[in-house]
Parts: C-alpha cells; structure tokens; sequence
C-alpha cells in the first residue's frame, strides 16, 4: 500500500516537473516587454487590409516601405526605443525624427531583446 | 582565371546593391511556407550574382512563426545564418553567370561578409508555396509564387493576395547604411 502511494506521489512529482518544462518553453511569449508586443503588433497591422499596399503605392517601383505604411510602424518603435533608456530628446538628435532611422533602430533593438530571451529560456533548461 | 575575371568585373560594375542587413520573413499566416530565398544583383544585363538556398531542398518556416514568437526566419548574412538562425542553410548556390552555377558551404571564403559576393548583392525575393499545416497538401487559393522587390531582370510582384484573403509583402526600410529586408506572410 505504502508502496502505491510513494509510486503515485512520485508519478505526480514527474508530472509537475514536466508541467514546468512546457511553462518554460512558453515564455518566449510571457518575456516580452509590453514594448516589444506592440511592435510586434504594429508589424502585423502591416496585413490589415486598409493597411496592404494600394494600387498606386504598387506602382513606385522602389523596395523602399511607403511612408504611409512606415508610419504605422513608428509610434510602437519609438516606444522600444525610449523603453530601453534613450529619452525623447535623445531619440530626436540621433534620428532627427526620420521615420526609417526609427524603424531600423527599434528593429535591431528589439531583435537584441529576443535574442536575450531565447538565450536566457536556453541557460534555465 | 575567367572566374577571376568575372568576380573582378562583378565589383567595378555593380556598386548599390550589397547586404546591408539582415533579412527577417515573418509567417503570420495559419500556412507552412515552403520555398527559397535569394540574394541577387540587379544591376546590368547578367543579373548576377544570383545566390539562392539550395533547390531543391526548401527552407520550412511553419505556420505562426514570427517575430512576435521568437520563430521568425532571420538570415544576417550568407555566413552567420548559419548560427544564429533557427532555420540554417547548409549550402547556397552561387550563379556568377549563367554558365557558372556552384553550391558553396555557408562558411565557404567568397560569402564572407566581407567578400566579393556579398559586396555585390541585396536580399532581393522568395520563391515559395504554401501547405495546410504539418502536411503536403497545398493551401486553397493559390498561396505561392515569386516575391521580389522591384527591380530591372525579374519580372514578379513586390505584393501578392490571394482571393481567399491571403497576402504576402516584401519590402525594405533603409537607414544610411543599413538596410532591412522583411518579407511578410498573413
């Protein structure tokens, strides 16, 4: 009897322990800054519909994102970036407000702080 | 020696298009991307060098895999994609013209950063198709084709959208000397 018990207390504990591993692969997600899910957000706000390319966007021949798409990608970059210290005043001496300088940078920032997460999740394991 | 000369000609005459960044594919879409991505120079009448991942092995970025979940495809470059990306290429292959095509090693010398190769090319498109998830069943509405940024050699759409709704972007945002390439699937 005493047995069982020890053996189902012990089934239980592998369980928990499994349980824990699965949360841990989860917190890619749970890591994130309220920062970084906007951006994500505003990344994925580019396949809204009113937010595709239009016609006339279609036709300029550049690779360059329109500045009225870049402009919906702006306000969540900026955020990242203020979020990791930088002031506003700051952010306008190194960018002079230009909306690709924004991007470029929140982009890089913010490919650092996903990388920190994915290495941290790595070292708990 | 006619390589030599190729690589030599390839650097005098194609300044503009180079890797200035890194390339980032974000699957927002319920469908596994299977297909390549390339780097290409747009510039002249050869349209080369023209570096793909190699056909026919595909590169599989499943269903919801972005940014947002740390499972976007990011390749830095030629070289470094091969450690830091969750989705290595092994092999790339190299056409300097239309009759000199090579598989070269990610970590092979002319795809250094620094080489002749990467001087003289941008990340420029996909070749792709999509598949209802974990299967080889093909997405409904014909989810697939060539996503190129606009330029002078390949005659394919910047944007595509399906009648069911689903698109595809590729598009670049540049910062003096930095350029990011994002292709993106919803």
């Amino acid at each position: 009897m005493k047995k069982h018990f020890l053996l189902t207390a012990f089934a239980a504990l592998t369980l928990l322990s499994c349980n824990n591993e699965s949360s841990a692969v989860n917190t890619v997600e749970s890591m994130k800054t309220p920062q970084m899910e906007n951006f994500d957000k505003a990344f994925k706000s580019l396949g809204d519909p009113q937010n595709r390319p239009t016609e006339e966007e279609k036709k300029r021949n550049t690779s360059e994102l329109s500045d009225r798409r870049k402009a919906l990608l702006v306000p969540a970059s900026k955020e990242l970036i203020l979020s990791t210290g930088v002031t506003e005043s700051e952010l306008m001496r190194k960018t002079g407000g230009d909306m690709s300088q924004i991007i470029v940078w929140a982009t890089q920032i913010y490919m650092k702080k996903s990388d920190e997460i994915r290495k941290n999740i790595k070292s708990e394991k | 020696m006619k390589k030599v000369l190729a690589i030599l000609s390839l650097a005098v005459c194609s300044l503009g298009y180079a890797q200035k960044g890194p390339l980032i594919v974000n699957n927002y879409s319920i469908y596994d991307f299977k297909g390549v991505v390339f780097a290409s120079n747009e510039s002249g009448a050869t349209c080369s060098p023209y570096v793909t991942t190699r056909d026919p092995d595909e590169i599989v970025i499943p269903a919801d895999s972005h940014m947002g979940n740390g499972k976007a495809l990011v390749y830095d470059n030629y070289r470094d994609q091969f450690t830091n990306s969750l989705y290595p290429t092994t092999t790339w292959t190299v056409s300097l013209s239309a009759t000199s095509v090579t598989p070269r090693a990610w970590n092979h010398p002319s795809l250094l950063p620094t080489g002749v190769i990467s001087a003289n090319t941008r990340w420029s498109g996909t070749k792709f198709r999509m598949f209802y998830a974990g299967t080889n069943d093909l997405a409904p509405g014909g989810f697939d084709g060539p996503l190129v940024l606009p330029n002078s050699c390949y005659n394919a759409p910047s944007s595509i959208s399906t009648p069911l709704g689903n698109t595809g972007d590729i598009f670049t945002v540049t910062s003096g000397a930095t350029t990011i390439t994002y292709i993106q699937f919803f």
